[in-house]
């Protein structure tokens, strides 16, 4: 087999209630670049769409040449994409008030004496910390709805596996921490000489996190609504890399919507005197497109050529709208 | 170490490296957290999780599967209890504890950690190639190493302010006595070997740190941003190599436009490297005509980078 069976045409048409999109892969493959035109594809079907970057390292302004750290802006020219690069010193500052909050209620329950700064200094220091403020501020941009279409421009795969792997990994963790407050809560109860039952906001926030993360693993574990796909070269290191985590993904049990293959340098513009160098390229590359359709068969959504120049602004990601969505 | 953004030949230039040294007689480990990295692909040969394996005399390679790791740590908890209570099973209010623990987010990440702290605390080897995960997240391990020593520290001062209470909860649970100390001898100890790894990460005689960079304004750009934050960190950086620099050769040969494009960004964007990095920089290594995998592809580019091999 070596042509596309279902294009990504005919992916999105089979999944018309499709809402979040994700573009992973291993550095260097064009993830931005697809992301970017996915959204404009979207935002031409009527649809109010978010381009958001959860990457530690953003390109987002850098496609557009124009500043989106921060703040959702409308890009292309078009009123209904809107492009955004999510500030994680805001959220980590956020998360680090809210906790903050919570455990100086928690302390003055328990009736410690102990500074809190230190404590919350230290949980925010945690290295995990600024990854699940990530996660959070993905999750608050789906809860807050504001949008028909997502696309989320994600970190190198590994991160991103994880990063999506953490709600499940976060109701179990959440399942402890309510458990351990339940007892604390008998406990307090106990020692308490007034019986009348207090409310407990932690346990209530402990709770609303609960149902977070139950709602946010819904959505993305959801076959019609979520579709995660894996971008590619024709060369031999990136497939191998989304070889390995496709199956990481289904062992997640996130529904991969497919595989791109960007970069194809095009048979028409290399003749019989074409320099060695680039002729040796293309016969490699022959080997890879081999390797691709045999690993990845019918999951192949597109394929993609090598455009001349660096794909980045308005005019060439039109460009690559023909090419993405054919 | 190699860093850089994804994608530009990081993993590479790290075999390559370890080729070379191996080839001077000396004991070589490279070795990588990221699963990205493929190694095992340089190689073509499945490393993934296997511990260090011979690639050929003196070259050894690992990748670190932490999902293992974590896994490995759980078995070791229900051995002690096992061994501890003189119990044949765990009960399954404890099983669901170490469950949960393990899905705590910052398990991975301390499991990755601690191999590496392993891996460099043990020794064995005349070099250590540490393949880094990209830039951002390179950065982030990096300064692990000092971020784990400061938590630690705050830990174990609230852990000594918190005995009191501590004290008569424990009088309150009827416990006979504290586990504290046990705790606290396990922090102080990672605590220890955390400082013996930054020690060596920041020792400018031991450590040295390359940046991978290509012509592109975006990855040069990012570098210096990325060069200053690791000067933060004092980490030794001792240069960068300029890696897929077109032969100049092919610019009289006919070639597809495309290639032409790049020939004009490269010389654009080379001006600039040369501007920004003057005599930081170590190496221009050709753009090869295959994928580098397999020892005959790795050996040429070990000469390319280092001369004959």
């Amino acid at each position: 087999m070596n042509q596309i069976t279902t294009s990504m045409t005919q992916y999105m048409k089979d999944h018309p209630g499709l809402k979040y999109i994700f573009f992973g892969g291993k550095g260097g493959v064009g993830k931005t670049v697809l992301a970017g035109t996915a959204a404009l594809w979207a935002a031409k079907q009527g649809k109010k769409t978010l381009l958001a970057s959860t990457n530690p390292v953003h390109s987002l302004s850098n496609l557009y040449g124009q500043d989106v750290f921060g703040k959702a802006v409308t890009v292309c020219d078009e009123s209904l994409c809107y492009a955004f690069e999510i500030d994680t010193k805001d959220t980590i500052e956020r998360s680090k008030r809210e906790i903050r909050e919570k455990i100086n209620w928690f302390l003055k329950f328990a009736d410690l004496t102990t500074k809190a700064d230190d404590f919350i200094e230290s949980a925010t220091m945690n290295p995990a910390f600024e990854e699940s403020a990530m996660f959070e501020n993905m999750t608050d941009i789906m809860f807050k709805n504001e949008y028909d279409f997502y696309v989320f421009d994600t970190a190198p795969t590994a991160n991103a596996r994880r990063l999506l792997g953490m709600s499940k990994v976060y109701s179990l963790w959440v399942e402890k921490m309510l458990k351990s407050r339940d007892e604390a809560k008998t406990l307090r109860e106990l020692l308490s000489f007034s019986k009348k039952n207090e409310e407990d906001p932690l346990m209530n926030y402990l709770l609303g996190f609960k149902g977070r993360m139950a709602k946010v693993q819904g959505l993305l574990t959801d076959n019609n609504l979520t579709a995660f796909f894996f971008a590619t070269l024709p060369e031999s290191l990136p497939i191998a890399v989304i070889t390995r985590f496709i199956n990481w993904f289904y062992e997640f049990g996130i529904p991969v919507g497919g595989v791109v293959v960007n970069g194809i340098i095009q048979k028409d513009q290399v003749g019989e005197n074409t320099a060695e160098f680039v002729r040796n390229r293309v016969k490699m590359q022959d080997d890879h497109m081999q390797e691709i359709w045999e690993i990845f068969g019918d999951k192949v959504r597109a394929t993609i050529p090598l455009f001349e120049t660096e794909v980045k602004g308005t005019p060439m990601l039109k460009r690559m709208l023909d090419h993405l969505f054919v | 170490m190699f860093g850089g953004k994804g994608g530009l030949g990081k993993t590479t230039f790290s075999a390559a490296t370890a080729y070379y040294l191996a080839k001077q007689g000396k004991r070589v480990l490279v070795f990588s957290v990221d699963p990205q990295a493929s190694l095992s692909d340089i190689f073509k040969r499945d490393i993934f999780g296997k511990g260090p394996t011979e690639i050929m005399p003196n070259l050894y390679a690992q990748e670190i599967d932490a999902d293992r790791r974590v896994k490995e740590y759980q078995q070791e908890i229900r051995q002690k209890i096992l061994d501890m209570y003189g119990m044949d099973k765990i009960p399954e209010e404890i099983e669901s504890y170490i469950q949960a623990a393990a899905a705590e987010p910052a398990m991975e990440e301390s499991a990755i950690f601690d191999e590496v702290v392993d891996i460099v605390v043990k020794g064995g080897y005349d070099y250590y190639i540490y393949d880094l995960v990209p830039l951002g997240h390179a950065l982030y391990y990096l300064s692990m190493a000092s971020v784990y020593d400061e938590w630690i520290d705050k830990i174990t001062n609230l852990r000594q302010q918190m005995r009191e209470y501590d004290q008569v909860a424990a009088v309150m649970r009827r416990d006979k006595e504290l586990d504290e100390d046990a705790i606290l001898n396990e922090l102080l100890y990672i605590k220890e070997r955390i400082n013996k790894s930054s020690g060596i990460l920041t020792d400018k005689e031991k450590t040295a740190f390359f940046f991978v960079i290509t012509a592109e304004q975006m990855i040069i750009t990012d570098t210096v941003k990325a060069a200053e934050l690791f000067a933060k960190f004092d980490v030794p950086l001792s240069g960068y190599v300029v890696n897929r620099v077109l032969s100049e050769t092919l610019k009289q040969q006919e070639i597809p436009e495309y290639l032409k494009n790049r020939f004009v960004m490269q010389e654009k964007y080379l001006k600039v490297i040369d501007e920004t990095f003057k005599n930081q920089i170590l190496a221009y290594v050709p753009e090869m005509d295959r994928d580098v995998t397999g020892l005959e592809m790795i050996e040429k580019l070990a000469i390319t980078m280092f001369g004959n091999v």
